[in-house]
């Protein structure tokens, strides 16, 4: 057979062919960059006419799937389906239990519940024209909704992860594929690890120690590390595992549950993230203006904590529960005022470093002096660590006084004035332990010194002998 | 100018049946046996119409197999020219040629393209384990006589080809 054209002797064009070498290269090299996604996005809409006429001829059988059938064909599919919404109805009703004890679970550790996800529907298109390609194209794209990255599942198990997108279709990269990887635990011994495609059907698990605890038959589920995919999706089974007395490391072989060779409809999921779940339920505010609204809103009286007074110098560091940010910075600023009113002189105690951190920190000028017998650096290590544990709450120091009054988390200036018959200069050369309390952020959690870090502690100084 | 237009449309128009064929949906085991449909139109185009089709059209038309496919932009695309260039190098020797020696020909430009192919493949990790991967030249090479038979036929349609056949013209 032999192709009617004339003989022309045509040169070659060398310059056309460097041209388009030299921008497959650079297409090449930029693949990664972001830069080339609208062209991309061009292109596939370019093509999205071949893809639309290869999937006509499934829409078409699919639409006269039942004008094609008999009615006894109809009523067998229709028992069938009975019976498995039947099946399927009893194990849901279990799952629904199990979810809220999970969710009862879960507010008794008082997190947020993970369980937010939205699906929404994709059907095969087509799979990969490479054997080697581990892709499918599904019929959903930007304009559904769907976004680059988004988990992909069957029934069964988890399929993939979304890796392209055109207007009306998306390109989804199987969990077989050799570029895929994906946490995973196992279910058995909460062991986690990284699976990876294989290229050949199924995943693996490199470089699993020896001592990890992986078995064959064990169930793998996406641990949710990494928030690229939710927590909890089966993955797969594992079905071999090789000691190879070469390496340190184990082989796991993993089959997916999820039928990737008969895939026709699968569910695109869309997790809510949950850090930024939490971060709706206590907005960060940053410097909130000082309001008479805000301060009648701070709680007048904190519970002082109790302490026993033959217990050694003890410092609590105390939260106030569910206090929101917005309060605790506007307490801190009246007690700056308060301290520039009238203070009366009792007796000149110096709280030294222990007590210093937390004073300088909330510009809490000195105030009235009493008593305490405090640890030097009792203090200091757990307000160090509430000022870690978090920025937008304050602290209540309450010291443990032999004798004399506890301390009181937070104070009003309107109320303290009035008691505060004598001034006290600014420039105080020490800033002063009160006996009032000292406002601070407060930590979420409630955390004492133990008994054994106290005796790690220095001594006990009793300051009023030092000032004597 | 209007012969220009005629041979544009006959390249949308091929185009798109060898995509479509590349993309058609068949079963995992004959998915080896799959034609290189689109070497075999760059090979043909390039054979046809040497004065407008060259590797710079090749290389759109494989940037096009490239967003079809979900590969690498540039993959297909440097494949489909560097075949449509030796193509346009070999392009007198198929002229009074026997029919075995076209297809050897063909074998070879196939084979190099799927060449290039595998190490873009194996750059990215996927390497195949099994010779089956060679069977898309064999069977390109087994249905060229059909593809041009049909090829012509359609641009008869469109009259690309008929003006200047020659004495020389096989």
């Amino acid at each position: 057979m032999i192709i009617r054209t004339s003989y022309q002797d045509i040169r070659p064009s060398g310059g056309a062919f460097i041209i388009a070498i030299l921008a497959s290269l650079m297409l090449l090299i930029a693949s990664r960059w972001e830069g080339l996604l609208p062209f991309s996005q061009f292109l596939t809409r370019i093509v999205w006419p071949i893809q639309y006429a290869v999937d006509l001829p499934t829409q078409i059988k699919e639409l006269a799937a039942p004008l094609l059938h008999h009615d006894d064909h109809l009523a067998q599919i229709n028992e069938s389906l009975q019976h498995e919404q039947i099946l399927l109805q009893a194990q849901v009703q279990k799952l629904r239990s199990l979810e809220a004890e999970n969710q009862e679970l879960r507010e008794l550790l008082k997190s947020v519940s993970s369980n937010r996800e939205s699906f929404s529907e994709g059907r095969l298109i087509r799979t990969s024209v490479d054997p080697f390609m581990q892709q499918i194209l599904l019929n959903k794209g930007k304009a559904h909704g769907i976004e680059i990255g988004q988990p992909v599942i069957d029934s069964f198990g988890l399929v993939g992860v979304v890796t392209g997108l055109n207007q009306y279709t998306s390109q989804v990269l199987l969990v077989t594929d050799p570029g895929f990887a994906v946490p995973i635990q196992s279910v058995r011994s909460g062991e986690r690890a990284i699976a990876t495609g294989s290229g050949s059907g199924e995943l693996r698990l490199n470089y699993v120690p020896r001592t990890a605890d992986f078995i064959e038959g064990d169930s793998l589920v996406t641990s949710g590390i990494g928030g690229r995919f939710p927590v909890g999706y089966p993955v797969g089974v594992i079905t071999s595992i090789q000691h190879d007395p070469s390496t340190r490391f184990t082989l796991v072989g993993i089959d997916p549950v999820a039928k990737l060779d008969q895939l026709r409809h699968v569910l695109f999921v869309k997790a809510a993230p949950v850090l930024a779940e939490k971060n709706k339920e206590e907005p960060i505010v940053e410097e909130p203006a000082l309001t008479k609204a805000t301060l009648s809103s701070v709680p007048k009286e904190e519970p002082a904590p109790k302490i026993e007074p033959a217990v050694a110098p003890v410092a609590k560091v105390e939260l106030a529960p569910k206090v929101e940010p917005v309060i605790v910075k506007s307490a801190v600023k009246p007690a700056t005022k308060t301290a520039k009113a009238p203070v009366p002189k009792i007796e000149p105690v110096i709280a030294k470093s222990a007590v210093k951190p937390a004073i300088k920190t909330e510009k809490v000028p000195p105030v009235t002096k009493v008593e305490p017998v405090i640890a030097k650096s009792a203090i200091k290590p757990e307000i160090k660590k509430a000022k870690k544990s978090s920025k937008k709450i304050t602290e209540t120091v309450a010291i443990s006084l032999p004798e004399q009054p506890t301390a009181v988390a937070l104070f009003e200036p309107e109320e303290m004035q009035p008691q505060l018959p004598e001034p006290i200069p600014e420039s105080a050369p020490e800033p002063v332990f009160e006996s009032a309390p000292v406002v601070a952020p407060v930590p979420e959690r409630v955390e004492e010194v133990t008994p054994e870090v106290i005796h790690e502690q220095p001594p006990v100084v009793d300051l009023t002998e030092e000032a004597s | 100018m209007i012969r220009a237009f005629k041979w544009w449309i006959f390249l949308a128009v091929g185009f798109f049946l060898n995509a479509m064929l590349t993309v058609w949906p068949v079963d995992q085991v004959y998915q080896w046996y799959r034609p290189q449909w689109i070497f075999m139109f760059v090979i043909f185009c390039q054979i046809l119409q040497p004065t407008y089709f060259n590797p710079l059209v090749a290389w759109g038309l494989g940037l096009l197999i490239d967003s079809l496919l979900g590969t690498p932009l540039g993959e297909y695309a440097l494949v489909c020219a560097v075949i449509a260039y030796l193509t346009s190098l070999l392009r007198n020797s198929f002229f009074r040629r026997p029919f075995w020696l076209q297809i050897e020909k063909i074998l070879l430009l196939i084979c190099l393209g799927q060449i290039l192919i595998l190490w873009f493949h194996a750059f990215a990790g996927q390497n195949p384990q099994t010779m089956w991967y060679w069977m898309g030249s064999v069977s390109s090479c087994l249905i060229w006589p059909f593809f041009v038979l049909l090829f012509q036929f359609i641009s008869h349609l469109f009259k690309v080809v008929p003006f200047n056949v020659g004495r020389n013209s096989y």
